[in-house]
């Protein structure tokens, strides 16, 4: 059974990893996603709905932690527009 | 109670002033406000002072009670944080973090 902590826990793990981007629109979507995904299943109560989420959530992890791998391998050679400080 | 909850996310989510730009000057027609997300850094700090603007004299505002944020509110505000001030914060101590006060006890400043 998994509680809430653990839900917790999960999605700033997955905040965290999304940090690691060297995309800024990658780096973005991440953190949107995440939190649009948690927040429109926050109201499950159903057990196994909880579970198939927080399993869909774990393996997204995994997606992630992987694929940052990748792109740090191949950084962007210059900034993002959104990145540079307002003049 | 619902508005302060919807502004605070708000302001962490936009992250930028609001500027008026004018586009249509036909017709005395007029588009005010448009919003524009910028780059991080510079953004963050005035958003940082809203937020604290926003609950203003209440730093001891309990986030679930008084704000009506919840724990997943409360993430997206410790992760906003911890960007802006560069600081990690571990994830047992987050669940303890119930008011403005105890995540500013974190900072180093």
């Amino acid at each position: 059974m998994v509680d809430k902590s653990q839900v917790l826990s999960l999605c700033r793990s997955l905040l965290r990893a999304g940090r690691k981007y060297p995309d800024y629109n990658i780096r973005e979507y991440t953190k949107r996603r995440t939190l649009d995904g948690f927040r429109m299943n926050k109201n499950l109560t159903d057990p196994s709905k909880v579970e198939e989420a927080y399993a869909e959530g774990k393996s997204q992890l995994e997606v992630v932690e992987r694929v940052v791998k990748v792109y740090l391998a191949y950084p962007p050679k210059t900034k993002n527009i959104m990145e540079l400080k307002l003049q | 109670m619902h508005c302060i909850r919807s502004s605070i996310l708000q302001h962490l989510r936009l992250r930028v002033p609001v500027r008026p730009v004018f586009l249509l000057e036909r017709e005395n027609v007029y588009i005010s406000k448009m919003n524009f997300t910028t780059g991080h850094d510079g953004g963050q700090d005035q958003v940082l002072s809203k937020v604290i603007g926003l609950v203003k004299n209440e730093e001891t505002a309990d986030f679930k009670k008084d704000l009506l944020l919840h724990s997943l509110d409360r993430v997206e505000i410790v992760m906003a944080i911890e960007e802006e001030f560069s600081v990690e914060i571990p994830n047992e101590k987050a669940g303890n973090l119930t008011c403005c006060t105890d995540i500013a006890s974190f900072h180093s400043l």
